[in-house]
């Protein structure tokens, strides 16, 4: 074991965002120490998590690498750092992700790159902290500072009509998150302490739950985001550069469905008991209803995004399930226990498939400068390992068996058929639709003749773009085939999870 | 038997006064700079008189100035903080060449005012300290007399300002026909001998309403809180920029510490009846001030909005009446005049097309200009919405923390979706900086160093928001212990 004195935690927050500050003091024409210095923050980081990883002891749901020091003591709010089961997973996704992006930020030139950069570090840094916060305060704090790197980013790189999809970003985002404030402070009143934990423990009659529901559902819908509250995502994806998509589709949104795990199941399982028939619907509109609007996109980056919210349609219903299960049998239960951790694989998967599909996108727009699905076909005539890739990713965002898109789905699925058959009926469709717009997207832009003198034009896949693209796929079969090893890490704290839901009941 | 040494702090400020007007008509105009390195210096040697003496000044139990700890702190406060707006103000008037030091020195008559208003223990001292800041105050506006907008602003102020010093000396005259008395203790003790919950009816509980009434109309005006905010965006259109500066932030510390003593310690008895008046103020503050600044296109008119929510926001901790919810209006009190204080300098050294920065469209495209100022007025604009870990966030914690804790649940989702509606106007700022196209390149009148280190301690400060919370919690205990 490691020598747990070292604050494993902070060093893992602090030093991308140390990187990032480091970033804005380098001179912005000198391109080979913005990429040093870049590349080696972030791989710093990736290093730190996996040690985080080796030393992380999997069979117990508590809570590790505990760090509490007082931070805002007229309130008694600490500096509470921690990870369980579930944090360490999505720690993983964003140092891995975070280092592909920085990897493949390179493969384009741009103004100020240094800033760029920079934002990316400091997007990563804060990312990793609302996954280690215990303390809500501290929590609310890195949820929050989000916004504004990504706000900066789509901003000031962005397409067109950037001002206006930011903002649009910006004031949903805020509104969504200004009502869980109350609610937190609500609960840190009742229970006179910020530890989140503590939440855990208490009675609250019904009618406060569903309030208390209502606000981090409103929260934490918009990040994921939730059909009606989702027309921010395909705005903010069509107008970002094309990593700010990546790190938006593959970690941003995996805040959203993370923060329903910790806060709405158990802290409000009674509300979600009662609501349920109201909240199943909206995630089954979003697998059914959303696939079909992604299936009339003429803009590939829109299609993905809306792709996105179909597959984070399967996250919420696997969420949501859970509720159903309170009182039920233990065998119920298990299957509940299924759905959670289908919910978890389903969001590490479409991390990966997802920010490997925005990469493909750049990569095309990089070149032709189109994102119109009709200004190009034929590519994979002119990039043959590209289009081998990008069709990888479009068949694993079909969920494919033996890749990893195929495992969260299958897994959510089962536990939908145990609650009612009639849902998996509904939720299965996707298989059928995410396969139509996936590999409709491929023939048209991969397959057919070669439209043009934009396409034969087009310069062969380089290192720093294809590197990023192989490790993405390469981790995307290892998990599809053996997801095991992900599954295992967060299994004690899925079930003891579900031990809390329940025995509150 | 008066002892002098209590009110030494006052003498010195005084005594500085007196000296510096005689020995500014003898300099010839290239040593006036001498006169404002002295005025510098009288303010930071009276700051650290009361510093060194804190402990001997609170000593003090007089009825009629109190000098306790609670008014030491907020006079420091005010002395650093004048210092730091004289500088910005002696960089733009020397920059504009309207360099004079008779600007210093009425401001410093203000000041006199304040460190009066925040150590009176009685309603006509009271009285004079507010009268010597306003009349100050007219002067200071009408300073930049060839300005026809200038003098608009002074003559709105002083008309407004005239009746609302009306409206608190009738109040004050009520009061005295009540009681008997102007002293704070006396009308304190006075209050909590009626017994009120059972004479609600009677004459003298209605009578004292009616006093109170008119004292919070004519605060309210002092403080800028709607609807008796009509004075704010004209005069501070109206004036130039680092008077803006100064009415913005010091006389609202001022204003807020009347406003603390009167109402939770004076008339802490009649807290069932002001608590719903405050509570209107300031939800009528917050409303009109957030959504009046969106359509703005004046940055001085829209903060001057931004200063009314925000002053709806300190009133609506005022209102919940406990010891946290004043401890949360102070901490927010003290975010507030540093970040204003933070913002306005920052607009004072921009110069566009050689005239001082009047409307949001004049920055645009700042960040391709100057990034590093454009970071920090980026830096400054967040805080203002309250976006964490910036101090401004925490100051909306605090306010929204007391609402929630004495259950006020509604109010307190006023107040935060009030907050996304309020950060509009600021992203919209951020937004030209950033996001527009450089239109003409600004200027700015001196080196960005002072300005970057103060904003790099206003993020400090956000990271460690446990300063200013101690600050407010200490202060505000020992309010409550004499």
């Amino acid at each position: 074991m490691f020598d747990l004195n070292i604050p494993l935690l902070s060093l893992l927050i602090w030093t991308p965002l140390l990187g990032g500050i480091l970033l804005f003091f380098i001179n912005q024409k000198n391109d080979s120490l913005i990429k040093l210095v870049g590349f080696t923050f972030s791989i710093l980081t990736f290093f730190i998590s996996i040690v985080l990883l080796i030393n992380f002891d999997t069979s117990q749901y508590l809570l590790q690498f505990v760090e509490k020091r007082a931070w805002i003591t007229t309130l008694n709010i600490n500096y509470h750092l921690a990870v369980d089961g579930f944090s360490i997973l999505f720690i993983l996704l964003t140092t891995t992700v975070s280092c592909l992006i920085i990897l493949f930020n390179f493969s384009e030139s741009r103004q100020q790159n240094n800033k760029y950069i920079s934002l990316f570090l400091i997007l990563e840094g804060l990312i990793l902290g609302v996954f280690c916060a215990f303390d809500s305060i501290l929590f609310y704090i890195f949820f929050e500072a989000m916004l504004i790197p990504l706000f900066l980013i789509i901003g000031i790189w962005g397409g067109p009509n950037r001002v206006y999809a930011t903002i649009k970003f910006f004031i949903y985002t805020l509104f969504g998150s200004v009502l869980m404030l109350v609610a937190l402070l609500y609960l840190s009143f009742k229970t006179n302490s910020f530890y989140i934990l503590d939440y855990y423990n208490l009675n609250l009659s019904l009618d406060t739950q569903i309030l208390l529901f209502l606000a981090f559902l409103i929260a934490f819908g918009i990040k994921v985001p939730m059909w009606p509250v989702h027309t921010w995502l395909p705005d903010a994806h069509v107008e970002a550069p094309s990593s700010g998509s990546v790190i938006l589709a593959a970690v941003l949104l995996k805040v959203g469905g993370y923060g329903m795990i910790r806060f709405l199941l158990p802290i409000t399982p009674d509300a979600g008991l009662y609501l349920n028939s109201f909240l199943i619907p909206l995630s089954l509109i979003a697998i059914i209803y959303i696939s079909f609007v992604a299936l009339a996109q003429q803009d590939m980056k829109k299609l993905i995004a809306y792709s996105s919210i179909a597959h984070m349609g399967f996250v919420t219903l696997g969420i949501f399930l859970v509720f159903n299960t309170i009182g039920q049998a233990q065998d119920v239960q298990d299957i509940s226990h299924i759905g959670l951790q289908g919910s978890v694989m389903q969001m590490l998967s479409h991390g990966l498939i997802s920010a490997g599909l925005f990469i493909c996108i750049g990569i095309i727009y990089s070149r032709t400068k189109s994102r119109m699905i009709n200004d190009q076909s034929g590519i994979g005539q002119i990039m043959p390992v590209f289009s081998a890739l990008m069709m990888f990713f479009l068949l694993s965002n079909s969920g494919l068996p033996g890749t990893s898109g195929f495992v969260g789905e299958f897994m959510v699925l089962i536990a939908a058929i145990k609650n009612n058959i009639i849902y998996a009926i509904l939720a299965s469709t996707t298989l059928v639709l995410a396969a139509s717009y996936s590999l409709w997207l491929g023939k048209r832009v991969l397959f057919g003749e070669v439209s043009g003198d934009i396409v034969t034009s087009m310069k062969p896949l380089r290192l720093d773009e294809f590197w990023p693209l192989l490790i993405l796929a390469i981790l995307v079969i290892l998990i599809g085939v053996k997801p095991d090893i992900l599954l295992s890490i967060s299994e004690e704290s899925s079930l003891n999870m579900i031990k809390i839901i329940t025995s509150k009941y | 038997m008066i002892n002098y040494l209590y009110i030494f702090p006052e003498i010195i400020i005084t005594s500085a006064l007196c000296f510096i007007i005689v020995l500014d008509l003898f300099l010839p105009s290239r040593f006036k700079y001498i006169s404002y390195y002295l005025i510098q210096f009288s303010l930071i040697f009276c700051a650290y008189y009361i510093y060194s003496h804190f402990n001997y000044l609170g000593s003090n139990v007089s009825e009629l100035y109190n000098t306790g700890i609670f008014s030491n702190i907020f006079k420091i406060f005010i002395l650093l903080s004048l210092t730091i707006i004289f500088y910005y103000t002696s960089v733009f008037l020397n920059y504009f060449n309207i360099y004079k030091t008779e600007y210093f020195l009425i401001t410093i008559f203000g000041l006199l005012g304040m460190m009066i208003m925040i150590s009176s223990e009685n309603l006509l001292l009271l009285y004079l300290g507010i009268e010597l800041l306003s009349l100050s105050l007219y002067s200071v506006i009408a300073f930049n007399r060839n300005s026809l907008f200038s003098s608009e602003a002074a003559v709105k102020y002083y008309i407004l300002g005239a009746i609302s010093s009306g409206f608190l000396l009738f109040g004050i005259s009520l009061i005295y026909g009540l009681t008997g008395s102007l002293s704070f203790n006396e009308i304190f003790i006075h209050i909590a001998s009626l017994n009120i919950s059972n004479n609600i009816d009677s004459v003298q509980v209605i009578g004292l309403l009616f006093a109170l009434i008119f004292i919070l109309i004519s605060l309210s005006f002092k403080f800028g809180a709607a609807p008796f905010h009509m004075w704010i965006p004209d005069v501070y259109h109206g004036s130039i920029i680092t008077t803006t500066l100064l009415l913005s932030t010091i006389p609202k510390i001022a204003v807020f510490v009347i406003f603390i003593k009167l109402l939770a310690i004076v008339f802490s008895g009649l807290f069932l009846f002001w608590s719903d008046m405050v509570i209107i103020l300031a939800v009528l503050s917050i409303l009109i001030g957030n959504i009046i600044a969106i359509s703005q296109t004046n940055i001085k008119r829209m903060l001057a909005y931004s200063t009314i929510a925000n002053i709806g926001f300190i009133l609506l901790g005022l209102s919940v009446g406990s010891v946290i919810a004043y401890k949360a209006a102070m901490f927010y009190t003290l975010t507030y005049v540093i970040t204003t204080i933070a913002v306005f300098g920052l607009l004072s050294q921009l110069v566009y097309k050689s005239k001082p920065v009047e409307n949001i469209s004049d920055l645009s495209g700042l960040n391709s200009s100057n990034p590093f100022l454009a970071f920090l007025l980026m830096i400054i604009l967040l805080s203002y919405i309250g976006i964490p870990p910036l101090l401004g966030f925490h100051a909306k914690l605090f306010i929204i923390q007391s609402l929630v804790e004495s259950n006020n649940i509604p109010l307190s989702i006023f107040a935060v979706l009030m907050t996304v509606i309020g950060s509009f106007y600021y992203l919209r700022v951020i937004k030209v900086i950033y996001f527009d196209e450089l239109k003409d390149k600004l200027l700015i009148t001196s080196k960005l160093y002072f300005t970057g280190a103060y904003v790099i301690g206003l993020m400090l400060l956000g990271l460690f928001p446990d300063i200013l919370g101690q600050l407010s919690q200490y202060s505000i205990s020992n309010l409550f212990n004499t």
